[in-house]
């Protein structure tokens, strides 16, 4: 159903609020089922195990994790599912032995989803690889190379590509009404927690000698990837390239330049960056749009993670999380009624003035100064970002969808962010090439 | 995050509209650190998938169920849910998650779970479900696992002041210290291997509903429920609120001896705190006034 279609049918429901179901009725026909491995049982990997077991469809053939407390827990955790799951230490065995299997789910540290996608891509498997796609440009842009040769999908994480919410406001808000006039500015801010350094308990810790073999120096390394440059470039490219990718899609094109500041300044035992600032230049007809892109990891997160872009017209303010999501309508600008009628916007509880504004006959109503209207969209989802993403990467295997972030689409945003670290070095703006892009 | 105090040292983290803390004897105390700092990642965790607030929740995911319809979810809230269930039919319907629900369908007839697949199936139009009751209290739980995962054992684990789970006593005491009752007599008791909760008027008014009348349970002030796990003595306290004296006696009289549950329930602000059985746990002849 497209947009515009699926927005009619709800409002003339009188739902007054879009709702996306997501689940099976009893009875109605089932998608054929997919075999699938995960490679990376920590966290986040367990977080898309609930995201794929949620969709339905699914067996989970294998998964895969070199640590034993982090593997043998998912086993157990699928067996409550019904699943008959085998543990493997190495994913190369997991590829060699599982028969049958069809995609690959990748969840590992940074420098590794290079690797492991190449191997399972030529291995004949379609990869859902996390966020982002690799610890340097070149391999990210082996693995798009990867998927085109091999003919198989490689959905890259950007979950916000599958959000109704992040949707209605590229195809219809800016899209169709381009409701916020001309974009003049855009940013983005990403306020992490505090990330506390993450011990192991210690009848647990792995002989150094299976830690060198996966390529990790010592067990606080290993538990603590993220800090440090050999398996990451850091949390500004984990975090930026979100939100980057968000801007590339609400303006249409990558950027073309970026400035950079940045540095390992709070925590004195780090080495990746802790806190970084780009500005990002975006071409725009015959303007330029700069967007500033800071990410913190040294604050309570209370201050959340948003993207803004400013119009002549409105300012728009998108987030994963919807309570930071608010479109803001310039006092001088056009009425948006006619958006609020067809259901892209929810007008603001308070009107910005008692009276309408006449518009015509040179009568001026006066009052006090009008409110700022906040509008919010008409849209509730059922589901998170990440479950939709999830869920596409299993219909695009089935042939029911196509992929909302393949990999050429998301190698912009890597080109983008990973060029800003080199400019936080070389302290000047630098080009982003067209072809790295 | 932290501060360190004599015997050990207290971390909190703000989750579910409360603040949990962790107090911790154990050396070396970073270690001790570090194993508390995964038990709030696991609270976070929790957090996402319990929370009827969080978009995309497991139990966000519930509310938007239509009738027939089943929902797969994390074994967390899968176990959760079933607990609360039980609980619904052993306090008689005092204690309701559904309890936001329409009233156009019985309790024990709205929701359908199903072991062995972790799923969740939508009985009845018009069904809400609120695991505020015992949220907070299975989240005390499944972090003294993770403790345990780490073999830190003493630590008292605390939502807000409502809901406490002692493990192992620091060295040389009995148990965790701790204070209930009301001005005229607080009560001081240790707690240890077990898990103590409060419910009342007295700080945020009437706010607890009697799930059989939709209407603010208005037949005692406070009421505490004692039990082994975090999660019941959450449920129960929420429960005693609501029903009659006899009801929490034939309770704590029925529960199995390994359960620990003990009630005591303050029907006036100055009556005499009444527990359920008297001698159970805690004996109630030593009153104490602070």
């Amino acid at each position: 159903m497209k947009r515009r279609e699926f927005l009619s049918s709800s409002l003339a429901a009188g739902a007054g609020t879009l709702l996306m179901s997501n689940h099976r009725a009893v009875g109605e026909a089932a998608d054929p089922e997919l075999d699938v491995a995960l490679i990376g049982a920590g966290i986040h990997g367990r977080t898309l195990l609930n995201c794929l077991l949620a969709s339905g469809g699914v067996r989970i053939r294998a998964v895969c994790d070199v640590w034993p407390y982090r593997r043998n827990a998912a086993v157990y955790y699928l067996e409550a599912f019904g699943q008959k799951t085998v543990g493997f230490e190495d994913y190369r065995q997991m590829l060699d032995q599982v028969d049958g299997l069809q995609a690959v789910v990748v969840a590992t540290p940074d420098f590794v989803h290079a690797e492991q996608t190449l191997a399972s891509l030529q291995a004949g498997l379609h990869v859902y690889c996390e966020a982002p796609m690799a610890r340097t440009f070149e391999q990210a842009r082996a693995m798009a190379e990867a998927a085109e040769q091999t003919g198989k999908l490689l959905q890259v994480g950007y979950q916000r590509r599958s959000s109704p919410r992040y949707q209605l406001v590229a195809e219809n808000l800016l899209g169709e009404a381009e409701l916020l006039g001309d974009i003049t500015a855009a940013g983005s801010q990403w306020n992490q927690p505090e990330l506390w350094e993450q011990g192991w308990p210690q009848r647990l810790t792995l002989p150094a000698a299976d830690l060198q073999k996966y390529g990790y120096a010592d067990m606080r390394q290993f538990r603590n990837w993220r800090w440090f440059t050999r398996y990451s470039a850091g949390p500004f490219v984990s975090a930026a390239v979100h939100q980057v990718d968000v801007l590339n899609r609400l303006l249409g094109t990558p950027p073309r330049a970026v400035l950079a500041a940045g540095g390992a300044d709070f925590f004195d035992d780090r080495q990746c960056h802790d806190h970084v600032t780009a500005i990002f230049e975006y071409p725009h007809e015959a303007r330029t749009i700069r967007a500033t892109c800071q990410v913190l990891t040294t604050t309570r997160g209370t201050a959340g993670s948003h993207e803004l872009l400013v119009g002549t017209e409105g300012s728009l303010r998108t987030s994963d999380n919807p309570q930071w999501f608010t479109v803001f309508r310039e006092p001088t600008a056009a009425d948006w009624n006619v958006w609020v009628r067809q259901g892209f916007l929810v007008r603001p509880e308070r009107a910005a003035s008692s009276v309408p504004t006449p518009d015509s006959g040179g009568l001026l109503h006066v009052e006090e100064t009008g409110l700022v209207e906040e509008y919010r969209l008409p849209l509730t989802a059922d589901k998170s970002s990440l479950h939709y993403h999830i869920e596409n990467f299993l219909q695009s295997i089935r042939g029911k969808a196509r992929l909302n972030c393949p990999a050429e689409t998301a190698l912009a945003s890597e080109a983008a962010v990973l060029r800003a670290l080199e400019a936080v070095e070389a302290k000047r703006q630098l080009p982003i090439r067209a072809e790295d892009a | 995050m932290a501060h360190e105090r004599a015997g050990g040292q207290t971390l909190v983290h703000e989750a579910m509209a409360a603040r949990f803390s962790v107090q911790v004897v154990h050396d070396p105390p970073q270690y001790a650190w570090q194993a508390v700092c995964a038990a709030f990642d696991q609270l976070d965790m929790l957090e996402g998938q319990l929370s009827r607030f969080v978009e995309g929740s497991d139990v966000w995911r519930i509310n938007r169920l239509r009738p027939g319809e089943t929902a797969v979810v994390a074994l967390d809230t899968f176990r959760c849910l079933a607990l609360a269930l039980e609980l619904q039919q052993r306090t008689g319907g005092a204690f309701d998650v559904t309890y936001r629900s329409q009233p156009t369908s019985l309790p024990a007839e709205r929701l359908g779970l199903r072991s062995g697949r972790s799923a969740v199936q939508m009985l009845a139009s018009g069904v809400e479900v609120d695991l505020g009751g015992i949220g907070k209290g299975y989240a005390l739980d499944q972090m003294a696992t993770v403790l345990a995962e780490w073999e830190v054992t003493t630590a008292r684990l605390a939502a807000s002041s409502s809901t406490i789970l002692a493990l192992e006593p620091p060295p040389g005491e009995p148990g965790w210290l701790l204070t209930y009752g009301n001005t005229s007599g607080l009560r001081r008791r240790h707690l240890s291997r077990a898990a103590f909760s409060g419910s009342g008027v007295s700080v945020k008014g009437h706010h607890i509903r009697d799930p059989h009348t939709g209407l603010a349970a208005g037949r005692r002030v406070r009421a505490w429920a004692r039990a082994r796990s975090a999660a019941q003595a959450d449920a129960l306290s929420t429960a005693f609120m609501v029903m009659s004296g006899e009801a929490v006696a034939r309770y704590c009289r029925d529960a199995c001896p390994a359960e620990q549950v003990q009630a005591f329930l303050l029907e006036e602000p100055d009556d005499e705190l009444r527990a359920l059985p008297d001698s159970a746990f805690w004996e109630d002849s030593s009153k104490e006034v602070l």
